[in-house]
């Protein structure tokens, strides 16, 4: 009886409209759904990083040196636990042409390369013919940035130290472009063997090597890392996975994710403050109805479940 | 005739303000009789308005007792205050306090549906009739006069059948020919359903109305002899 009647007055009440009550419901939902994105946004990237792990370390693995490639060892080990394995060598440089000369971000590829997903390139050719030799010089793919900073066309040649190198494409995206860390300079992309006679990679050197795996089905990753890392203990030798592709972002997000769930936080913790002003301004608005229903003879039960 | 319905004994009330404690009633002693219709006069400020709050339970009192139907109200709690007015009390205010969100009809049956009444909105829509009000049943206190809000609030005040009616300044906010015809519903009502009035007023002329006249000053009760040349 007593609810039954509390639903009824309730509802009379509402006749009045929700009034300031909605800034409650809007201060309440903003804040709910700032922090319900944020959370689905981060789950959405961090889905996102562990689906796409592979692609986006470029291999199931990875293995990285700095300053020297793989030993004839390492890499028959490599070539062992892996049925395909890619090189890849990262450092930078001076691209030059006659008048000018721009600094940018090496990467030297093997044949193999990439061993997931692809490149793109503008005109869409494959990486192969943009790379192959023509007429005695190497092929070279350069990022639109660069081409345009050195007023480079399709075809014109350009300088690696001592190598020259033609431009067979623009660079659009690499599929592991994610996981290549910090760049100093716009990417240009050219094949190891080319580079010989460049005389840019020597003792001395500032590069990293970095060896991709593709590796068995089903291969367990822990236990490849811990062999690997076993075998090369004091190496110098770093392991990435697929599991974990890109650490950086992973962090990036979690941090940001963080931030903007603070964010969120503070923003219903301000709203609070609204939504306290807004429940006090819709109760202060409804002192007179309480008094007069006590005076009525309502009693407290029934007033709070109204 | 010894049937008192409202004895009050040395009662005080005592409110808290910024400056310090505040002396409203200073020690009323007053019985009132079942069946009686009292005026309460006495100038703004000498607690006429506090003494009725009092007798209803409204305000509750820092000393003495309130008995009312020989039931000691400053002893109870909120809830058992509520039911004993619920039953026995029937209050009109100054400025109506009419629920603006229900409509006449639901604010006459307010007080008959809280007390579980089957019928409450057929007892409601009768005396919202008897009173000239048939036709504004389904209104909106923003959709009536000032005169025709104090009606209902009269109509809500005895659609009970309260032992006791507690009116105060019914006609304050009231022009002369609403006043004059608002009181006489209220005498009217009063003397249909057999109630025990407690008028407040600032005028002589409506406490003369009542059997008795009880004056105020500065908290205190002025001897009746004094009431009563007032009220003439």
């Amino acid at each position: 009886m007593t609810l039954r009647l509390a639903l009824t007055i309730a509802q009379r009440e509402l006749r009045g409209g929700l009034g300031g009550f909605r800034v409650f419901l809007a201060c309440l939902a903003l804040g709910v759904a700032a922090i319900a994105a944020v959370g689905t946004l981060r789950s959405a990237i961090e889905n996102g990083l562990k689906d796409q792990g592979a692609i986006l370390l470029g291999g199931d693995a990875q293995m990285e040196f700095t300053y020297r490639f793989a030993s004839p060892e390492e890499r028959a080990y490599m070539d062992r636990i892996a049925p395909r394995v890619s090189e890849i060598v990262d450092f930078r440089s001076m691209a030059q042409v006659p008048d000018d000369s721009a600094l940018t971000q090496i990467k030297a590829v093997d044949a193999a390369y990439p061993l997931y997903g692809a490149v793109t390139l503008d005109p869409a050719v494959p990486l192969a013919d943009a790379l192959a030799e023509v007429d005695g010089i190497p092929g070279a793919v350069m990022d639109p940035v660069l081409v345009a900073r050195l007023g480079l066309a399709l075809g014109d040649t350009f300088t690696l130290g001592t190598q020259t190198f033609r431009l067979g494409a623009a660079l659009l995206r690499e599929p592991d472009s994610a996981t290549g860390g910090f760049a100093l300079g716009p990417r240009t992309l050219v094949r190891t063997e080319a580079l010989a006679k460049s005389g840019l990679i020597g003792p001395g050197s500032l590069y990293e090597t970095q060896y991709r795996l593709v590796l068995p089905a089903g291969n367990d990753l822990e236990a490849a890392k811990t062999a690997s890392e076993a075998l090369m203990d004091g190496a110098g030798m770093r392991w990435s996975d697929s599991r974990r592709a890109a650490p950086g972002i992973d962090t990036f997000v979690e941090r940001i994710g963080s931030f903007l769930v603070l964010v969120g936080l503070a923003g219903l913790a301000v709203g609070g403050v609204g939504v306290s002003a807004a429940v006090r301004a819709y109760l202060d608005g409804k002192i007179a109805t309480i008094a007069t229903l006590k005076t009525l003879g309502a009693e407290g039960g029934l007033i709070f479940r109204v | 005739m010894n049937d008192p319905i409202l004895a009050l004994t040395d009662a005080r009330l005592t409110l808290q303000g910024n400056a310090g404690p505040v002396e409203i009633l200073k020690g009323i002693t007053l019985t009132i009789q079942r069946g009686e219709s009292v005026g309460l006069i006495g100038p703004s400020g000498s607690g006429k308005s506090s003494l009725l709050m009092l007798m209803g339970g409204l305000e509750r009192a820092t000393g003495g007792s309130v008995l009312a139907l020989g039931q000691d109200l400053t002893t109870m709690n909120e809830d058992a205050l509520a039911r004993f007015r619920r039953g026995n009390m029937g209050v009109v205010f100054q400025s109506f306090h009419l629920i603006p969100t229900m409509t006449a009809l639901e604010n006459v049956a307010i007080p008959l549906e809280l007390a579980g009444v089957s019928d409450a909105f057929a007892r409601a829509e009768a005396e919202l009739t008897s009173i000239g009000l048939g036709k504004r049943l389904e209104h909106y206190p923003s959709q009536l006069s000032g005169g025709e809000q104090q009606r209902v609030a009269l109509a809500r005040a005895v659609v009970s059948r309260p032992a006791i009616l507690l009116a105060d300044e019914p006609t304050g906010n009231l022009d002369g020919a609403n006043g004059a015809a608002i009181m006489d519903l209220l005498f009217g009502l009063r003397d249909r359903h057999g109630a025990t009035l407690v008028l407040v007023t600032h005028s002589p002329e409506l406490a003369a109305r009542c059997s008795r006249v009880v004056r105020l000053a500065d908290g205190r009760l002025a001897p009746e002899a004094d009431a009563r040349a007032a009220a003439e």
